[in-house]
């Protein structure tokens, strides 16, 4: 009887320490919004993919303390600025949203940060576009800004590979890839490049004949193609068909750090450098265990923009981890703490993620080169 | 350089008389501009590489594909169209209708591909190149232009020269009279979407392997510069919209050669206002010409 009693006590006493921690645990809320469809849905589908894969991780490994779980839901600004203001305003009121990963990119992300700011809302927009940051101090950059990235490929393509002409093919209709082209443009015109021809493409373009045939006719040392993977793998597949010197030097940003790259290119983009965040398949113990669940999830390798969404998904837990550490899980904590990341480990760069002063993000970029279908470390 | 790029823009212009013929024959049956027809020619180069990518015959693939455009479109007609063109003044709302499958087929596309850019696999067609005189022509474009010319010289003799095509050009000239002296004009309008749905789905898959890439955006720039060829071509006219389609091509690689193909679509667009400032019912003429017939 005194056992079964002490037995009664211990299992009411066990009930009650449940109950009272799930008592305390903590839901935090946020949302991913990201271009799932429309112009921008080739970069935000993919970050939201790595996100979501993230954000599931660190629940399951308990990130968020005992019992304490991220609540998460993904929305689509479907890459349209009305769309995305409706979303971010009806987001900002419900007031247990502590904050938005997205939107995507472009004059979307640029509107969403707008609103956020007036409803002191923290946002971390996929964009690298610095006007996000001057819009206010809720809105934030996950990805590095083209004065972080393009010096890495304008060097090796002044210095290393000592090119005296080149001919740049870029997107005309994204604000993001224009900034990254721009940028390359300046650096390497200031390094004693010279641009024979700049040519635009859409992102939906898919007929090169005519481009390709004007630069294979034309006289370079390189070509810049600083498109989407997919895209850019056709490009170069384009030009090489149209008869382009097998001696002119190919380059490309970092989108082209993608398996589709190669899927994509074959043996024609053999030899072309890039810059890469993300080394596909992983270069460390953290980066091939996401390669590793990705594919795994998803059935297909991952690209730049998943290990980016992925990588974004790290820094808005460990933001949202401090500011509840803090005792000061609300809007305005999780925005000084997400202003405040230093050394958050991530799969993609060269360098754990930091935001400066400034807020602006850095964790490095490698300069990479296609070799016998792989993406490997360009020679010095 | 120069007649390479006019032989790119042949080439090119000649897809689009492929996409642009369906178009202008499902507006100049029905006065009806239907805004899925870039999706439909989306489709079509998606059930062929996914019937590709199955293990069926490339050749086998390409039929597959045109027969399911083409009943497609006849499922756009009967859920999208019918039931507005029975009301009457079914112009505006048909228009908003086809925009509503347009979306409807680009998002199932979406869910379908992951948002991913396909591709034929390697060696779905030879990779074939020749010199001729200086040019560089592949294999591939040399089946296209012969694909195209004899898809459009069918097209015209089964307009002008067979009791269906008669059938059509009555339709179009005066449904009720048509009506009158036996003619199914229901029929008249599947067969019409099914030809032009068959004839987009074909499209699609040229310029898939063409160009080597699967989106489910693809639609769309083809569907704008349908506008342009229907426009300056004459709207309804089978001849103008072939010719529109390769100045149009044409116009469009010189473009990008010799000026900064930034500028490429204001050129394009330019080049519609000129038209429709000299020629206000485009180079062919009468707005009422609807396939060899006249509305009336």
């Amino acid at each position: 009887m005194k056992t079964q009693s002490l037995m009664l006590t211990a299992t009411s006493a066990a009930a009650m320490m449940l109950a009272g921690a799930s008592a305390h645990a903590e839901d935090y809320k946020a949302v991913i919004l990201q271009s799932l469809t429309g112009g921008a849905a080739f970069i935000g589908k993919n970050v939201a993919d790595g996100a979501v894969l993230a954000a599931e991780e660190l629940n399951e490994q308990g990130f968020f303390g005992e019992g304490n779980k991220l609540v998460f839901s993904v929305e689509d600004d479907a890459t349209d600025r009305t769309q995305t203001l409706s979303l971010i305003t009806r987001l900002a009121a419900d007031p247990a949203t502590l904050m938005v990963m997205g939107p995507t990119s472009g004059s979307v992300a640029l509107a969403g940060a707008n609103v956020a700011n007036e409803r002191e809302f923290p946002v971390m927009t996929t964009t690298n576009s610095m006007e996000v940051l001057e819009n206010g101090p809720w809105s934030f950059i996950m990805t590095q800004p083209a004065s972080i990235t393009m010096p890495f490929i304008a060097d090796y393509t002044a210095e290393t590979l000592g090119v005296e002409t080149c001919a740049v093919i870029g997107v005309k209709d994204n604000e993001a890839y224009v900034a990254l082209q721009r940028m390359y443009e300046d650096l390497i015109t200031e390094a004693g490049v010279e641009i024979v021809s700049n040519d635009g493409v859409a992102l939906a373009d898919s007929d090169f004949s005519a481009l390709a045939t004007k630069v294979a006719s034309s006289d370079q040392d390189c070509v810049f193609v600083g498109t989407p993977a997919a895209q850019g793998a056709n490009i170069i597949l384009q030009l090489k068909q149209a008869g382009l010197d097998p001696d002119t030097a190919i380059l490309g940003h970092n989108a082209f750090a993608s398996p589709t790259f190669i899927e994509k290119g074959g043996a024609a983009v053999e030899g072309v450098y890039l810059i890469g965040a993300w080394v596909p398949g992983g270069d460390n113990e953290f980066s091939s265990a996401f390669a590793e669940n990705f594919e795994e999830k998803m059935g297909f390798p991952a690209d730049e923009w998943n290990a980016m969404g992925y990588s974004g998904m790290q820094v808005v837990a460990h933001a949202i981890r401090d500011a509840a550490e803090a005792g000061n899980a609300t809007r305005e904590g999780v925005r000084d703490a997400l202003g405040e990341q230093k050394d958050v480990p991530v799969v993609v760069g060269t360098h754990t993620y930091t935001l400066d002063e400034e807020r602006v993000p850095f964790f490095g970029m490698k300069v990479l080169q296609v070799k016998d279908g792989e993406f490997t470390v360009a020679p010095e | 350089m120069l007649t390479q790029q006019i032989l790119n823009g042949l080439v090119s212009g000649s897809v689009y008389a492929l996409f642009s013929l369906g178009f202008t024959l499902i507006f100049g049956v029905q006065k009806l501009l239907n805004f899925a027809h870039g999706a439909t020619f989306m489709a079509g180069a998606f059930i062929a590489y996914y019937c590709t990518i199955s293990g069926l015959p490339f050749v086998m693939a390409i039929g597959f594909s045109m027969l399911a455009t083409g009943l497609i479109a006849i499922l756009i007609d009967l859920i999208a169209f019918r039931t507005l063109r029975k009301r009457g003044n079914a112009e505006f709302p048909a228009l908003v209708s086809s925009i509503g499958v347009d979306l409807i087929l680009v998002s199932i596309a979406q869910q379908v591909s992951n948002t991913q850019v396909l591709n034929f696999p390697f060696g779905t067609f030879p990779i074939q190149f020749y010199d001729i005189f200086g040019l560089r022509i592949s294999l591939l474009q040399i089946v296209i232009l012969a694909t195209v010319a004899v898809l459009v010289a069918a097209l015209i003799f089964y307009l002008k020269k067979t009791t269906f095509g008669r059938q059509v050009r009555a339709v179009a000239t005066n449904e009720r009279a048509a009506a009158l002296l036996g003619v199914n004009a229901q029929s008249v309008y599947l067969q019409t979407f099914f030809i032009a749905g068959a004839l987009a789905g074909l499209a699609g898959v040229l310029i898939g392997l063409l160009f080597n890439s699967i989106q489910f955006l693809m639609g769309e720039p083809y569907m704008l510069r349908a506008f342009v060829v229907v426009v300056i071509g004459g709207l309804g006219s089978v001849q103008g919209a072939i010719i529109a389609s390769l100045m149009l091509g044409v116009a469009q690689s010189l473009t990008v050669a010799y000026l900064p193909s930034g500028l490429t679509d204001a050129i394009i667009f330019g080049l519609l206002f000129l038209v429709l400032l000299v020629r206000p019912n485009g180079l062919f003429g009468d707005i009422n010409a609807v396939a060899g017939g006249t509305r009336q």
